[in-house]
């Protein structure tokens, strides 16, 4: 048995799950949705801002049900997952489903830029926010996915709404102080160190700042988690057992 | 080595303070059906699973000899947005079975098991519990493999396809292939087994040929196996 074969069915299985998921597949097109709107209700750069703070969320929305579900299921005792070859699975899913969000954010994007070199506002920096996004979309899948051990089919991506519902309550209690957090976040400068952490412990919440150019310094902090999910998870797949519940 | 597909060799493994294997050692060789019993939490699944790579021993080794494995578990379970072909697909793409091959596959091995074809079409979480064994039977023949490990062959099947399911552990036996059965229907595998593994608390308690066990008076394997169930254990 081949690993592309091996890669092909683990990734046409995990595509069957995304498709059949009625309520993932709603979710995953809300991006989309809102930016259609906004188009139409507003403008195209407009939706291209849009666009690009929001297509992540696809990534962290496929990234619900990913592990403990399936590991305490049972379901991966089948002769297609003997003698270790489960790993294998677990391990490709979280780049399976970075491809599935991938390629309909992709789709968009690619429309908004022509849509935008026809009217003759397209600007070459939105090319390097979507880059950008997709480091913030892989950073929502290795955390959504190393989350998905510990929280059933869901809560793993409703754990990181909450904490990002939180960070943006704590801008609010910022706007007591003269000079706070937010204005330091809206001028992209930070005087000192204490609000640099600060920043970087927002961006773990909220990474969808990054996709401003000002913050694109920053985006290394988020390769840097990616790194540091990718690896525990694939030191936990690695001793993993299947034990049924 | 050479004629024998499975060789464990003093296996342990603790579940926190519980003790499942102790020392486990046994073997099967090529070309026979054996039979794996044992009562119920006496270790008999969790051999299994070792021996497929589900669970790690925390000591001994365990040996594969063949490249082609199948396991069919007590209750199996299929991912729950999987239609029945869908899986049969999916199984033969991973095995290189093209699409006209898994086709008379199919209907071939779907006549063997007593399974309605027509099922293949819904998903099969919607199956009984006795379709969803003949269902992993199917995965299981159309990948035809060398050695196949058969947890409980029997539960929830019918008398008609506890009959099928018989015969046809006798035809793969004659087309040269490996079987590992572990059940409590005693009677059922006394039937066709060669080789019997019997386990206990953890423990390999006899380890033996069906008719060297006769031979040696032994008039069935159920009173054999009862009457380990009243020795002491080492």
């Amino acid at each position: 048995m081949f690993a592309k074969t091996r890669f092909k069915v683990n990734f046409l299985l995990i595509q069957k799950k995304v498709f059949r998921s009625t309520g993932l597949c709603f979710l995953s097109l809300v991006p989309g949705l809102v930016v259609f709107y906004v188009l139409l209700a507003d403008s195209l750069a407009m939706a291209i801002n849009f666009f690009l703070f929001l297509f992540p969320y696809t990534f962290l929305f496929l990234s619900g049900d990913m592990m403990k579900d399936e590991i305490e299921s049972g379901v991966l005792e089948n002769i297609m997952f003997l003698q270790g070859e489960y790993r294998a699975y677990l391990l490709q899913k979280i780049l399976a489903l970075t491809i599935l969000a991938l390629l309909p954010s992709a789709a968009i994007f690619s429309m908004l830029v022509m849509a935008g070199l026809l009217k003759g506002n397209f600007s070459w920096i939105y090319l390097l926010q979507f880059l950008a996004g997709l480091v913030v979309g892989i950073y929502y899948v290795t955390l959504g996915s190393w989350l998905s051990f510990y929280f059933r089919g869901g809560s793993n991506v409703l754990i990181i709404i909450m904490a990002q519902i939180m960070a943006i309550l704590s801008l609010f209690f910022s706007l007591q102080k003269k000079i706070g957090f937010l204005d330091y976040l809206e001028k992209g400068h930070f005087p000192n160190l204490l609000y640099k952490i600060k920043f970087i412990i927002f961006t773990l919440a909220l990474p969808n700042v990054l996709i401003a150019r000002k913050f694109f310094p920053y985006l290394f902090v988020l390769v840097m988690a990616t790194g540091f999910f990718l690896f525990r998870q694939w030191r936990r797949i690695k001793n993993l057992e299947l034990k049924k519940q | 080595m050479n004629n024998l597909l499975i060789r464990s060799v003093n296996l342990n493994k603790n579940f926190g303070k519980i003790r499942a294997l102790r020392q486990v050692s046994f073997s099967v060789k090529k070309g026979t059906i054996t039979a794996f019993l044992g009562e119920n939490g006496a270790g008999k699944t969790t051999t299994i699973k070792i021996l497929l790579g589900f669970l790690k021993p925390d000591s001994g080794q365990v040996e594969i000899n063949c490249s082609k494995l199948g396991y069919i578990p007590d209750r199996p379970l299929f991912f729950s947005w999987l239609k029945g072909k869908e899986i049969l697909h999916f199984t033969a793409k991973l095995f290189g079975i093209n699409g006209q091959r898994l086709a008379s596959l199919i209907e071939e091995k779907s006549a063997k098991v007593g399974f309605d074809s027509e099922l293949l079409e819904r998903r099969v979480q919607t199956y009984s519990l006795g379709n969803q064994k003949k269902m992993s039977y199917l995965q299981n023949l159309i990948v035809t493999p060398e050695l196949l490990i058969v947890d409980e062959p029997f539960a929830g099947l019918d008398p008609v396809s506890i009959k099928l399911v018989r015969d046809l552990f006798l035809d793969l036996k004659k087309e040269g292939k490996t079987l590992f059965l572990s059940s409590h229907l005693i009677s059922e595998l006394e039937k066709i087994c060669d080789e019997v593994v019997i386990i206990r608390k953890g423990q390999i308690l006899l380890e033996d040929n069906i008719e060297t066990l006769r031979r040696q008076g032994h008039v069935d394997l159920e009173t054999l196996f009862l009457s380990f169930l009243h020795q002491p254990l080492i």
